[in-house]
């Protein structure tokens, strides 16, 4: 039966699995296969990743270039740009050094929550800019899972944590499977349906856990902008039939005509075991 | 407001000429097999060409003409025709029961014959169906479904594999105002739109306005599409019944007091569950997917002049996933209607109408434990006169106050460790009110005229709670269309109409789901208008058996609603941050050859289209193709008598695809792979085709008993037409990315079996 994992997580793509399974029983046939799409190519667009964060990881900005769709995931990268970051509410100011192709580290400034940070790129003659507010720190209290059945079992990571009132939340969650690797899903929440209340979040980690792995999830409090453009996102891996015409770009907070975002955030991370 | 309207009316009827020794004939037409009131069954009177007229939708007829000897001649397709002699010396009331022609080929009947009143009549845009003239066609697992062979109508488009909903002339699918015994039905769709909640035992007759609709309908820019239900026999009692794949369905009927009064109660419901409980699998026989629908009516003569009917609709579909997700959507309408006529010229109908449509939404995962609910609510009165004062003229006129409640969405937290706040958003509230007035005039033998006015008002109300200012919105709407006949079986047709909406939904996907938003005027939030100009030729051969017809439009829409790229309805408080407002436009040219008559019958449309949008802030404010902007549509629709007992069938259909949105490039985020999408709608969906067989066998038809058995194949050749594309990263190769094609329904057989007793 061929409508597989694709579908998976999405209420649409349940009701269509229910259909097929539905449709087995009379006679009815659907499937998804692999095709060629005439997509055109365009001119390699400048995408800038800038993170900061209070941890001593992923303080950083990648500079590549996109790539046509019919191509390897293969995005070349931007060696020749000038990467300044700024603490705008202290004033402090660095120059980044490239540590590998298209990476640029930031290995002075430390991220603060509540404080406001600048990206400055220069690059062929010009300048992308953008600014990020680091917020709040939220405390990750708990890492468990459980296991959730939709159409079949999965085994499902739960964050808990209590969310504060006073504020509106953004949060990111990251797996990082056994072998270290981290999950491509982009996977978001804001506090909209439960500001100030004990939350117990199931994460949608988009791979698959079993029972022996050790699965690290990364709390990240991150920005509107980082929220909506991560939450744009997750909406172009939600499959479904839209026939595509939902497809829609995130907004970016950089200036300048580059795609991607700049966000500062803080992070948490819990490990657990599956038993 | 009044005096403007009594002026109106004043000047329709001052422009008739009183005469003393001029009497009415009136009466109604009935099918003299079930009492069923005919809709649009024509009177004549023979010795007077240009008189006669098609009945109303309440099967009543008034034609004043000077007295004489006269004969009266009542008929419709597929019907004896009937001829009284009259000798009119005073007012008469004449009532006629037509008798169905039986199906036989050899036999010599009189049939009614093929009327020009297609050519003659100045409505434009305009198709009727009865029921009976399509329901032999093949549909998608034999479920007879009225609004699936409408779309294969020139200017109506399916709005996707197997969709109950549909475009027409370009507009949205929200641009058409669906009515049951006239209650709006806002969701018109079970289980992701593969059926539509028009179970065909309790249907009658279809009639749909393509954007030329008379003053009496408004509310949409699109189409009207008219539906009524069956009435209900009130001869004979009959129980009737059919059993499919995937739904069985039932029907009762009959005389409450024979001839005079009837009821009729039909109700259906899909078995796909019971597949899912038959299942081992205990993940997949724990979820729940039905749907059923109930239709009932009652009607009652109270008087020679008084005529009570009550309908009512009931219908939901039902989803779940084990415990954690429901989705639960339907309608509910209900209809009391008095007929009344003050004279043997005026005839009065006086319509209660309520609808409702809502949806409920459970989450159960993790500490996120709710239920959303969001509903619409109308209630409606609606006083309608139709003044027959002689037979060059038919006038109409009323008036209609709509009061709407929407409760946008109700956040409520279920479970004890539910972390989620219950939220409660105000509801809205308005009154869409409209009077409005029309003649249908004839000046000479060549000419049809038919001009009214509407004069609409949306009055948005207080918030609870909230010091928003009233809102009013007035529009005046003209109609008007003209005939010429150059000869008896040519003529010329003509169209302008304006027609205002107050009430948008809002999708964000292309596939419609029942979580689609309804909003209504606000102050930011302005009425949709649109302008129509229609030109068109229709042309009848073979005495009228073939009809050609072909009309060219051109349709101007403002303050059309689309959202944000990006847009997020799930989460924001103030959706209206959320939209962007544009204009549209739509034209094309519509071309239909229908034969009514013989073995074979069935039509061949096309239409050639464009409909576009502008909207500042989509696509750099430039003019884009509309999701259902299609160049070229091709319907083919054929039913052939083999013999008495074989019936066959066959639709093919062809069309561009879609202007979709398509990734162009991807890029590298967070160690995953983002997708850069091209200008909204800049691609097209691959041409679609597909052709649907079938065949009726009857098994047993008797004067009072009929059963049959049909079988076909949707998508008989099994083209694989894409319902959706997916990009995503290869599962064998996380490295590269791929696009895989969603295909739904190839060979789809389908056997089912009705009877009627």
């Amino acid at each position: 039966m061929i409508l597989k994992h694709k579908f998976r997580n999405t209420y649409i793509g349940s009701v269509c699995r229910l259909l097929v399974v539905v449709s087995l029983g009379v006679g009815l046939f659907s499937c998804v296969e692999t095709v060629q799409l005439d997509l055109r190519s365009i001119e390699p667009q400048l995408v800038i990743e800038g993170k900061i964060t209070d941890g001593t990881i992923d303080n950083e900005v990648k500079i590549t270039l996109s790539q046509d769709f019919q191509k390897p995931n293969e995005f070349p990268p931007i060696t020749t740009a000038t990467v300044t970051v700024t603490d705008l509410t202290t004033g402090e100011a660095e120059l980044l050094s490239q540590t590998s192709p298209g990476v640029y580290e930031i290995r002075q400034l430390k991220g603060v929550s509540g404080h406001q940070y600048k990206l400055l790129v220069t690059y062929n003659d010009s300048n992308y800019e953008s600014t990020s507010t680091m917020p709040q720190k939220v405390p990750f209290e708990e890492l468990k899972y459980q296991e959730v059945t939709r159409m079949e079992s999965n085994i499902r990571m739960v964050a808990v944590y209590n969310d504060p009132k006073e504020q509106t939340n953004y949060y990111r969650w990251a797996t990082i499977g056994a072998d270290g690797v981290r999950s491509r899903a982009y996977f978001v929440r804001s506090d909209s349906f439960n500001n100030g209340n004990r939350i117990e979040q199931v994460i949608d980690s988009g791979m698959d856990i079993q029972a022996g792995d050790r699965i690290t999830i990364e709390m990240q409090c991150i920005d509107k902008a980082t929220f909506d453009y991560f939450l744009t996102l997750s909406r172009q891996q939600g499959q479904g039939p839209n026939s595509g015409s939902s497809g829609t770009n995130p907004p970016t907070n950089i200036s300048g005509g580059a795609l991607g975002y700049f966000g500062a955030y803080t992070i948490a991370l819990k490990t657990t075991e599956i038993k | 407001m009044t005096r403007l309207f009594l002026l109106t009316v004043t000047l329709f009827v001052s422009l008739q000429s009183v005469s003393q020794n001029k009497f009415t004939l009136s009466g109604t037409v009935k099918d003299a097999k079930t009492g069923e009131l005919m809709i649009g069954a024509t009177v004549r009177i023979k010795e007077l060409t240009n008189v006669g007229m098609s009945c109303n939708e309440y099967g009543f007829y008034s034609l004043t003409i000077p007295q004489g000897s006269y004969t009266l001649v009542a008929g419709m397709m597929g019907y004896a025709i009937q001829e009284t002699k009259v000798v009119l010396t005073s007012h008469l009331k004449i009532d006629f029961q037509l008798t169905e022609e039986t199906a036989t080929l050899n036999e010599v009947v009189v049939k009614a014959r093929a009327s020009n009143d297609n050519v003659a009549n100045p409505t434009m845009g305009f198709e009727r169906l009865a029921i009976k003239e399509v329901n032999q066609l093949p549909v998608l697992l034999g479920e007879r479904d009225p609004l699936k062979i409408m779309q294969l109508l020139p200017g109506i488009k399916s709005a996707g594999e197997g969709s109950s909903g549909f475009n027409v002339r370009g507009g949205n699918v929200d641009q058409n105002l669906i009515l049951l015994d006239e209650a709006p039905v806002y969701n018109a769709s079970h289980l992701l739109g593969f059926f539509s909640t028009f179970n065909a035992d309790a249907i009658k007759d279809l009639s749909i306005y393509k954007g030329n609709s008379p003053a009496q309908y408004g509310g949409r820019l699109s189409s009207v599409l008219d539906i009524k239900m069956n009435d209900g026999n009130n001869q004979n009692y009959k129980v009737g019944g059919g059993i499919g794949l995937i739904a069985s369905h039932a029907s009762v009927e009959g005389p409450i007091q024979k001839g005079k009064s009837s009821f009729l109660l039909t109700g259906r419901r899909t078995y796909a569950d019971a597949f899912l409980k038959l299942s081992n699998d205990e993940n997949l026989n724990k979820n729940t997917l039905y749907f059923y629908d109930l239709n009932a009516k009652l009607n009652y003569t109270l008087s020679g002049k008084d005529r009570l009917y009550v309908s009512g609709y009931f219908g939901r579909d039902k989803f779940g996933i084990n415990d954690l997700f429901s989705l639960d959507w339907g309608n509910a309408t209900g209809t009391v209607r008095w007929n009344h006529l003050f004279s043997e010229k005026l005839f009065s109908n006086t319509s209660l109408i309520y609808s409702k449509y809502n949806y409920e939404v459970g989450v159960a995962n993790g500490s996120s434990q709710f239920l959303l609910t969001s509903d619409i609510q109308d209630i409606n009165l609606k006083q309608e006169f139709s003044y027959f004062p002689n037979p060059q003229n038919a006038i109409r006129f009323g008036a209609n106050v709509i009061h709407h409640t929407l409760t946008p969405r109700t956040r409520e937290s279920t479970g004890e460790n539910s972390s989620v706040n219950t939220t409660n958003e105000p509801n809205q509230t308005a009154f869409e009110s409209a009077i409005f007035a029309s003649n249908k005039w004839t000046p000479t033998t060549k000419w049809n005229v038919e001009y009214g006015l509407r004069l609409s008002a949306f009055t948005v109300l207080r918030k609870e709670g909230m010091e928003d200012p009233v809102k009013n919105y007035v529009n005046l709407e003209p109609r008007a269309s003209a005939s010429y006949l150059v000869n008896p079986s040519l003529s010329i047709k003509a169209a302008y109409s304006r027609n205002t909406q107050h009430l948008h939904l809002l999708s964000s996907s292309n596939a419609a789901s029942p979580t689609d938003r309804w909003l209504m005027n606000t102050n930011t939030i302005k009425p949709e208008l649109a302008d129509q100009v229609s030109l068109g030729v229709f042309k009848n051969l073979k005495d009228n058996a073939y009809e050609l017809s072909s009309e060219v439009y051109y349709k101007a829409m403002q303050n059309q609603v689309d959202y944000k790229d990006g847009a997020d309805f799930i989460t924001t408080e103030n959706i209206e941050s959320q939209l962007l407002f544009g204009k549209g436009r739509a034209y094309g040219a519509e071309f239909l050859v229908k034969k009514k008559t013989g073995q074979l019958t069935g039509w061949i449309g096309y239409t050639l289209s464009r409909s576009e949008r502008q909207i500042e802030g989509i696509n750099n404010g430039q003019w884009y193709a509309a999701k259902q902007d299609r160049t070229h549509d091709v319907s083919v629709v054929g039913t052939y008598q083999l013999s008495k007992k074989w019936t066959l069938s066959g639709t093919w259909v062809y069309n561009t695809g879609n202007a979709v949105t398509f990734p162009t490039a991807k890029y590298r985020i967070d160690g995953g792979v983002a997708f850069l999408y091209s200008e909204r709608n800049g691609y097209r969906m691959p041409d679609y085709h597909r052709l649907d067989l079938g065949a009726t066998v009857n098994l047993n038809r008797k004067a009072n008993r009929e059963s049959s058995l049909s079988i076909g194949m949707y998508n008989a050749y099994g083209r694989p037409n894409p319902y959706a594309y997916n990009f995503g990263q290869s599962a064998d190769n996380p490295e590269i990315t791929e696009v895989s094609r969603v295909t739904l329904f190839q060979y789809v057989p389908y056997v089912t079996y009705n009877f009627k007793f």
